[in-house]
């Protein structure tokens, strides 16, 4: 199944992954793993919706990617930011908060 | 900027598609096991492990798709689905693929054709480099050139001067044109040779040297093309020059049109050679310069004119001082100068004009035709536009359905139009220089014929695709379409386009007719004694190395010999001829009267050489030779202008300017003709007795045969004159029918060819009228059956069915006829000498139409009354 966007705000997957990548190079189960525990199983994203996700940002300049050896020695593929992505992730945070703010500013007056 | 990298990186992908496709296989792989491992480790049974995993992994496949998506460019895979589906429909029916795509070809062939010509004749930059800084300033005092060389605006100036030589390689004689040009031209041009050096470093630096650099089509017609040309010694006017190069292909100099055979360097200022005049530079010269980097053609005009009254005032000259040269005029010579081929300009434009109009009937054809497709696809379009597709997307479909058609008309239409650029050069004169446009397919006209066919595609598809798309679903798929009798949608859109076709049909057919009538009113009616028997043959003896007497001699012999000849009939000279490709007419004065004449230098049987009736008086005798009374001889025109109807043999007459103060006797009266252009009434001419002048330029011996065998003739005479002097270069062979022909060339061309768009249009038209009662016979082949079976004649059903067509027809030719008038005020302001219409031409293109109209009629009505009730009946 698709990412429902019903309950995902826009834009919101990537900034996860964008934000997760900001403490260095992850593969993509780590990536997962790390959403999932962030969010703690309060978003209903699906493991598969990640990978159309990265390669979109991939598309776009923001990650790159090359192949590594995992922790349980396997082969995998690092995801990491590239500077362009270090921008996009200060774009979108700030974004992101002015949206944030603007909500509990009218949460707070109604 | 951020889309740009994107799609830099999807190209990347393309090109390394496997690679990224197994990476997210692997990928996904790692994922999933990554995660069985995981539950498995914290106590699930592997089975239960993976089962978790899949179900929070979700749809691998999907996964995967949406992965690859994020790479690729989706209208490519889109269109190459639309391809796929709209040649598959196109396999379905294939009259209609052709009769669409001949007759787009036919539009944009015609149309091709024409860019081809224009682009060859006014807008293709010549092949030089950096053709935008590059400035003509004409004919200048050749001292100027080296001032304005050092005025600081321009990289170099060059100087050249063209004229006949006497080329001979070892044989006969033959007669060329050179270029002399400044030691630098190729260097200032910045052209590269295909073969040698071009001028050696020597000449460029001052030194003169004897070098010619051959033009590519010299090289191929008399050298064979060999490559061990370079170092061969050449004879020019008796003088020895080495081949130093051969041009690149597509390099013909600064005058467009012309192909010079070959190049000389010109010698130093106030140097000449004995022998070769040309080279030597002489008071006047035409110039062309290179704009300095960052210098403005204005700048450089304001420098140049600076320095011209520099030079005025200090000319060591006083003849330059006197010249009416007051300033210079720096012409952009990007192009080159287009003196030789300005004639042309006006009628490619009107014939441009014509293949458009070509062009907008086969895409109403088209169109008209996609439209009938469309109502009968109707009920497939309302099918997919139910099942959710999208307008959008349905009428893209349709438009590359309309680009493929396009396309692949384009690729007709580039056979069609290499097939008429063949044509095209049949129709241009020839003269003593000739004209040379390259009409060869090259990647402009490609690009240009691609850019037209997409402009075409949506000219004809944009229309129909919206109409077919806006069908009332339930409508549509309600009713049976073949059953609906009223006036479907988008038929009185075909009607309009049908009715415009004829109507631009007609003004085609007009216009032809008009340039059918300017092209008869032209033809000159005064050579008409079996002009295809009178072979001319133009002789160049250069007067560096023939004497005036060897000159007459020569020419004398052989104009013996040859009239000596079984085959000939008559033979004289003459220094010009008849229409001729040089002419400057002399005041003439006589009875105290003058009279602006074309002067000519004849010997004795020249009127009946070329069958103009001698009307008074004799004709010039063996006895009129140096020495003896000057005698002339006079066209009507001229005896009336001058004498009033008074007998004019026997009255004397002058030449004006003439530094010998001749007077000459009027001996004889012929009829008039038109001796130098045929556009204008014939202008007076006046006749000298060759053997009264001492010398003759570029005489033409006049030959008539006694047969119309044309070929063995030539080879005799050309015996004759090898047999005499092998020395003196003998061209321009041909009749006086050819020599006629060219006279009228453009006139010609534009009525063939508007003649043969002519045809088209019409068969355009008329398959345009087939199509639309074909279909209307088809879309009523229930009515017709039921009136059938309720007793209807034959005869009514058939005038049922003509009914639209003479609608049709008559809106059109209607149409046609109100826009006539101002049609040919927009053909007259382009070609000035245009012949009215008149009534002949309004009656003969009208019936032609409705000729066209009628066997278009006759099929589809025809088969109307055939239709057969109960099988009708029973099919539906």
């Amino acid at each position: 199944m698709p990412v429902d966007d019903a309950q995902l705000l826009p834009g919101t997957l990537y900034l996860l992954v964008l934000r997760t990548l900001a403490n260095g190079p992850m593969h993509g189960y780590a990536i997962a793993r790390r959403i999932r525990e962030a969010s703690a199983n309060g978003l209903d994203i699906q493991d598969g919706s990640l990978y159309p996700a990265l390669n979109r940002m991939l598309v776009k300049g923001w990650l790159a990617a090359e192949w590594g050896v995992s922790e349980n020695n396997r082969r995998a593929r690092f995801y990491r930011l590239t500077r362009d992505g270090r921008k996009q992730l200060e774009a979108e945070t700030r974004e992101f908060e002015t949206l944030v703010r603007n909500i509990q500013l009218v949460m707070r007056t109604a | 900027m951020t889309l740009w990298k994107e799609w830099t990186n999807r190209l990347r992908y393309l090109r390394g598609r496997t690679r990224i496709d197994s990476d997210l296989e692997h990928e996904i792989r790692f994922h999933l096991e990554s995660r069985i491992d995981e539950l498995e480790a914290s106590g699930l049974s592997r089975d239960d492990a993976r089962r978790q995993a899949h179900g929070e992994f979700g749809s691998v496949n999907l996964a995967r798709d949406d992965s690859r998506a994020a790479w690729q460019f989706r209208w490519v895979d889109d269109a190459v689905a639309d391809v796929r589906y709209a040649l598959r429909t196109f396999r379905r029916s294939p009259g209609f693929v052709v009769t669409a795509v001949l007759s787009l070809a036919l539009g944009i062939g015609a149309i091709s054709a024409i860019f081809t010509a224009l682009d060859a004749v006014v807008w293709r930059p010549l092949p030089v480099a950096d053709p935008d800084s590059l400035v003509l300033l004409s004919a200048v005092p050749a001292g100027l050139i080296d001032r304005l060389r050092q005025a600081g605006v321009f990289s170099d100036v060059i100087g050249m001067r063209a004229d006949g030589l006497s080329f001979d390689d070892g044989d006969r004689a033959e007669r060329i044109v050179g270029e002399a040009v400044s030691p630098t031209y190729f260097r200032a041009l910045g052209v590269r040779p295909l073969l040698g050096q071009a001028f050696s470093a020597a000449v460029e630096q001052g030194t003169w040297a004897p070098e010619a650099v051959l033009s590519y089509s010299f090289w191929k017609r008399r050298f064979g093309a060999d490559p061990a040309v370079i170092g061969r010694t050449i004879r020019l006017n008796t003088v020895s020059f080495t081949i130093v190069g051969v041009s690149a292909p597509g390099f013909t100099g600064l005058t467009r049109g012309s192909d010079y055979e070959l190049r000389v360097p010109l010698l130093a200022e106030g140097r000449e050679l004995r022998q070769m005049r040309l080279i030597a530079t002489g008071d006047w010269i035409e110039a062309a310069a290179r704009l300095a980097p960052g210098v403005t053609r204005s700048q450089a005009e304001a420098a140049a004119n600076t320095q011209l009254r520099e030079f005025m005032r200090t000319a060591p000259e006083p003849r330059l001082r006197e010249t009416r040269l007051r300033e210079l005029h720096l012409r952009p010579g990007g192009r080159g100068s287009d003196e030789m081929l300005q004639p042309f300009h006006a009628t490619l434009s009107v014939l441009m004009l014509l293949a458009a109009s070509v062009l907008l009937i086969a895409c109403s054809n088209v169109a008209s035709l996609l439209m009938a497709r469309a109502t009968a696809r109707a009920r497939e379009i309302a099918v997919r536009l139910s099942m959710g597709a999208r307008r959008l997307r349905l009428m893209r479909q349709l438009l590359v359905e309309s680009f493929l058609l396009s396309m692949m008309a384009a690729v007709v239409a580039l056979g069609v139009s290499s097939w008429t650029s063949g044509v095209l050069p049949l129709f241009v004169p020839q003269g003593h220089i000739s004209i040379v446009v390259d009409l060869a397919l090259n990647a402009r006209v490609l690009l240009f014929t691609l850019a037209l066919s997409t402009v075409t595609a949506l000219a004809f598809g944009l229309l129909p695709a919206l109409h077919a798309t806006r069908t009332d679903l339930a409508a549509a798929l309600k009713s049976d379409s073949a059953g609906a009798t009223g006036v479907p949608h988008g038929v009185r859109t075909r009607r309009l386009l049908v009715a415009s076709q004829v109507c631009f049909s007609i003004l085609l057919l007009l216009s032809t007719g008009q340039f059918v009538r300017t092209l008869f009113d032209l033809s000159p009616a005064d050579y008409q004694v079996n002009p295809s028997r009178v072979l001319l043959f133009t002789m160049k003896p250069q007067p560096e190395i023939y004497s005036p007497a060897r000159k007459l001699a020569i020419a004398g012999e052989v104009l013996r010999r040859v009239a000596q000849l079984p085959a000939v009939q008559s033979a004289a000279l003459a220094e010009r001829g008849p229409l001729g490709s040089r002419n400057e007419s002399r005041t003439v004065q006589a009875a105290g009267r003058s009279i602006d004449a074309q002067p000519d230098w004849v010997s004795p049987g020249f009127f009946d050489t070329i069958g103009v009736s001698r009307v008074a008086g004799r004709d010039f005798t063996p006895g009129d030779r140096p020495g003896t009374p000057y005698v002339a001889i006079v066209s009507q025109s001229l005896a009336r202008a001058l004498f009033d109807g008074t007998d004019p043999i026997g009255q004397p007459l002058q030449l004006s300017n003439d530094r010998r103060h001749r007077v000459f006797s009027i001996v004889g009266v012929v009829s008039d003709v038109h001796y130098a252009d045929v556009h204008r009434p014939s202008e007076p001419v006046v006749w000298f007795a060759f053997q009264a002048d001492d010398d003759l330029y570029m005489p033409t011996l006049h030959v008539r045969g006694r047969t119309a065998e044309t070929a063995g003739l030539t080879a005799a005479v050309r015996g004759e004159f090898d047999r005499v002097d092998r020395g003196f270069p003998v061209f321009n062979i041909r009749t006086l029918e050819g020599r006629i022909e060219d006279a009228i060339g453009r006139e010609r061309m534009i009525a063939n060819i508007s003649a043969g768009f002519g045809v088209v249009a019409l068969l355009l038209a008329a398959l345009g009228i087939y199509g639309a009662l074909a279909y209307a016979v088809a879309r009523r082949n229930r009515e017709i059956s039921i009136r059938l079976a309720l007793g209807s004649t034959p005869g009514s059903i058939v005038a049922l069915v003509s009914r639209e067509g003479v609608l049709l027809a008559g809106t059109g030719i209607i149409a046609g006829l109100t826009l006539a008038l101002p049609a040919s005020w927009l053909l007259a302001h382009y070609l000035p000498g245009l012949s009215s219409p008149g009534w002949s031409v309004v009656v003969g293109a009208v019936s032609v139409m409705l000729g066209a109209a009628a066997a278009a009629l006759c099929v589809p009505a025809l088969r109307a009354c055939r239709v057969d009730p109960v099988t009708a009946l029973r099919q539906q």
